[in-house]
């Protein structure tokens, strides 16, 4: 069994071949950054050509559905729909911010944190166990504030945090959070990667937690300014306030 | 290949129509499948980029599945593939192009980038099934307003084009601030058959003697002058004059140019392309002044006329037969040139 995986809800694309081992057969990274539409048929068209597997041998097609950027998480969705429609196979959803539980080989506390702007973070915190892995904060949307004060309320020991929100939010994190109970990934091994995806869903297929092409969702994590300001009235004063400067 | 013949399937995004469509030896459609996210915009006074993209996500692999069905084919059946690449809204671009070429990599399929505009002239090929190049097309919608020379199927050279906003655009503006709402075009259509055409003289903005490039900006700003003139006046404003009076000025540009170019361009024949196609004042404008001058005006079906995949597979399997197929580092671009 082979299963295809496919990261690119961060700033660079990647894509990783499991084996029926849960070996890593192959893997590979974008060159640019950001050009993910452009880059990641043709990784995968190298990745297995590298791995000398055959487009037939795939089982199933895994997939980062997200929180990370919108755009990233498309691209990333419809291209695997799209694989998973053609090729007749089903598609393996991976949560971005769980997928970083396979990121290091080791146990104990991690937090995954994407920066989502305005102070906020898409992040969760998880305690890797031996066999287990036990969630502390559950993913989700959350002010950065929020998941620093659930670290100093729940978690117990050193948090080694992952992903882009490090980038942005460093110095608060260690300004809030004493150096012996906070360690940063080092940035090799900081973002999101198609090997950790590829190590998720090897679990999934064997549980045969597969959906088929068209339940396969991305999880955008957060609505649409422009649907909020609908809810909250603020397009209709916008609007108004527009058409009063406009007269 | 099925029963035979050439089979392209066709995929378009650029906008809020999720559409694919597949198309037998180029110019017959088998089908021609159209979600449409208007009902969702309306709401919000506008296409919302982001949430275009997010409903082209959801509604894609469905449109696919259905076009297929309603040809009564596979995806071992298909070709050629062919997918706007360019202009449009990025994030939904980006949905089709990237379904397009995991479909093109997985059955081993050739796969060719579309411009939008080119797809829009290409609509001819599918009604005209003896039309060929050479002709002048008037491509006009929400976001285009181009008139173009076409002299081969692939070879396309821009006259003129809005150097402000695009035709439907302005519609979509006046439309609003006249109290019509959302989308402009239909709407001022319609109330403008109550009108007076010659109740208002706004300003025809012909730009430099000899230019093909239109302005539609100074018209807008012209509307909302008019109305703050009369409110403060005190007068009452009758919307369908201002409507008929507004898109009388707009159109008398468009045809005047367009037979002008007809004519520096020595052509016999135009061709009328994208949404703005399916206002009823303009056909009947061109039509008149076709007639007048021995032009001969060609004019697709209202549904080839909108954003649609047809279009874009009669312009992939013409662009196939002499350039190629392009490669899987295809990329969208939200200002490709033509």
């Amino acid at each position: 069994m082979y299963v295809l995986a496919i990261e690119t809800t961060g700033p660079y694309a990647s894509v990783a071949l499991i084996d029926g081992k849960a070996k890593i057969a192959a893997s590979k990274v974008s060159k640019e950054l950001m050009n993910h539409l452009k880059d990641l048929m043709p990784i995968i068209d190298e990745l297995l050509k590298e791995a000398k597997v055959e487009k037939k041998d795939l089982t199933a097609i895994a997939c980062s559905v997200g929180p990370g950027s919108f755009t990233g998480i498309r691209i990333g969705v419809s291209t695997a729909r799209a694989l998973a429609q053609a090729l007749d196979i089903p598609c393996v959803p991976v949560k971005t911010l769980n997928a970083f539980i396979y990121q290091e080989k080791k146990e104990g506390l991690i937090c995954p944190i994407i920066n989502a702007r305005r102070g906020q973070v898409y992040g969760a915190i998880f305690d890797r166990g031996d066999y287990n892995c036990r969630t502390i904060l559950a993913p989700g949307p959350y002010m950065l504030e929020d998941v620093l004060k659930a670290i100093e309320e729940k978690a117990y020991g050193k948090v080694v945090f992952y992903g882009d929100g490090i980038d942005a939010y460093e110095e608060i994190i260690s300004e809030r959070i004493p150096k012996d109970r906070r360690e940063y990934a080092a940035k090799n091994i900081r973002y999101q990667s198609a090997e950790s995806v590829a190590q998720d869903a090897f679990m999934k297929v064997l549980w045969k937690k597969t959906v088929s092409y068209d339940k396969l969702e991305p999880e955008y994590m957060r609505e649409t300014e422009a649907e909020t300001k609908l809810k909250d009235g603020s397009l209709e004063r916008e609007r108004k306030a527009k058409m009063e400067r406009m007269s | 290949m099925n029963k035979g013949k050439h089979i392209t399937m066709a995929f378009e995004s650029s906008c809020d129509e999720t559409s694919v469509a597949i198309l037998e030896e180029g110019r017959t459609v088998l089908s021609n499948v159209i979600s449409s996210q208007i009902d969702i915009h309306t709401k919000f006074g506008g296409v919302v980029p982001e949430i275009a993209s997010r409903h082209h996500l959801e509604n894609i692999n469905m449109v696919v599945d259905q076009a297929l069905d309603e040809a009564g084919i596979t995806l071992d059946d298909v070709d050629l593939i062919g997918v706007t690449y360019g202009p449009g809204l990025i994030g939904a671009l980006l949905v089709g192009v990237a379904t397009a070429k995991a479909i093109a990599w997985a059955k081993d399929i050739p796969i060719v980038g579309v411009h939008h505009i080119h797809g829009h002239i290409s609509a001819s090929y599918i009604k005209y099934k003896d039309l060929e190049p050479p002709f002048m097309a008037l491509v006009v919608s929400g976001g285009h307003t181009n008139l173009v020379e076409v002299t081969d199927y692939n070879q396309c050279k821009v006259l003129g084009q809005t150097r402000d906003d695009a035709v439907g655009e302005a519609y979509d503006k006046v439309a609003r601030v006249i109290g019509l709402g959302y989308p402009g075009g239909p709407k001022i259509d319609k109330v403008a058959k109550e009108g007076n055409p010659n109740a208002i003289d706004f300003k025809r903005v012909y730009l430099e003697k000899g230019s093909l490039d239109f302005s539609f900006s100074g018209l807008k700003t012209a509307v909302l002058n008019y109305l703050n003139t009369q409110r403060q006046a005190g007068n009452e404003i009758n919307q369908a004059d201002v409507a008929a009076s507004f898109q009388q000025a707009v159109l008398d540009v468009i045809v005047d140019k367009t037979m002008e170019a007809v004519k520096t361009f020595k052509k016999d024949k135009i061709v009328l392309a994208g949404g703005v196609a399916a206002n009823s004042k303009l056909r009947e404008m061109l039509e008149e002044r076709c007639k007048e001058e021995g032009v001969k005006l060609l004019v697709p079906d209202p549904i080839l006329c909108t954003d649609n995949a047809a279009m874009i597979g009669a312009a992939a399997y013409y662009k196939f037969k002499t350039m190629g197929a392009d490669d899987l580092h295809m990329d969208a671009t939200a200002n490709l040139p033509l």
